[in-house]
């Protein structure tokens, strides 16, 4: 599998219309239930915002990973919204977030292979350059080959 | 000097691997060996080996939940401190592992 596949435009707003951290994680809920990723919206969604209330999901420079771990999730998968105005989200460097990569995961029948894409993913996400290159992405299709050449780099070099 | 160590956190699918990768970048930049083993959602991945191990200086476990086969590290001084920090501040985080061990051997 490719990680188009698992990136697929469909999946990612770059300019979300959301103004809080309850609009985006909506949002990007219901982009993953329009496209038959998830079974229930409600299901998933409080799955996301219980794993909310355990930790930061602000993973610094502007970007949130929020993710949840449920049974309505029929394939793992992932939603990307990108908003203009930062919205307050608990971060690790007490930023508020402008990009966000919400990651859904089954409970059974994981596909490790897709795990393992959602880990490369979180991966690359960690390098400032990388970051700052989708921050600034015109477009939905700059965006994707912007992650797909840093992903296909990670991935060559850290295939284990 | 050489770090082995281990990151784990609660659902297993961000924070453990992103936990690794700071780790790692971290230590390149720094001039240290750092080896980091992942237990998340996909299992235990990029599998510490023993000479890792017995090479290693110090063991450091970046985790909020409990890491299995701590049995390999005995006798190894054993750092442990929330995922978070090793993605927030893995710089500062190295160089304290670094100055305590210094202190110590100094003793």
């Amino acid at each position: 599998m490719n990680i188009l596949e698992m990136i697929k435009p469909s999946q990612i707003d770059l300019e979300m219309k959301a103004g809080t951290k309850d609009e985006v994680i909506h949002h990007l809920t219901h982009m993953l239930y329009e496209n038959d990723k998830i079974s229930s919206e409600k299901k998933f969604y409080d799955n996301v915002f219980y794993r909310e209330s355990v930790g930061e999901t602000g993973m610094g420079n502007y970007i949130a990973i929020p993710h949840g771990e449920s049974d309505a999730v029929k394939e793992v998968s992932v939603a990307i919204g990108r908003v203009i105005e930062p919205v307050e989200w608990e971060s690790l460097d007490d930023l508020p977030v402008r990009l966000i990569f919400m990651l859904a995961v089954p409970i059974e029948n994981k596909n490790n292979v897709h795990i393992k894409m959602l880990s490369q993913l979180a991966s690359i996400l960690t390098y400032e350059d990388i970051q700052n290159e989708l921050m600034n992405s015109v477009s939905k299709e700059d965006f994707i080959n912007c992650f797909f050449k840093h992903f296909n780099q990670y991935a060559s070099e850290n295939n284990n | 000097m050489k770090i082995v160590g281990i990151t784990s956190c609660t659902v297993g699918i961000a924070h453990t691997y992103m936990a690794r990768e700071k780790l790692i970048s971290t230590g390149k930049k720094l001039g240290f060996d750092v080896e980091i083993e992942t237990q998340g959602s996909g299992g235990v991945e990029y599998n510490l080996n023993e000479s890792d191990i017995s090479n290693a200086d110090v063991v450091l476990i970046a985790s909020d939940v409990v890491v299995s086969g701590k049995e390999r590290f005995i006798g190894k001084p054993i750092v442990e401190v929330p995922v978070s920090a090793a993605i927030k501040t893995p710089e500062s985080l190295l160089l304290k592992i670094e100055k305590t061990l210094k202190e110590k051997k100094g003793e």
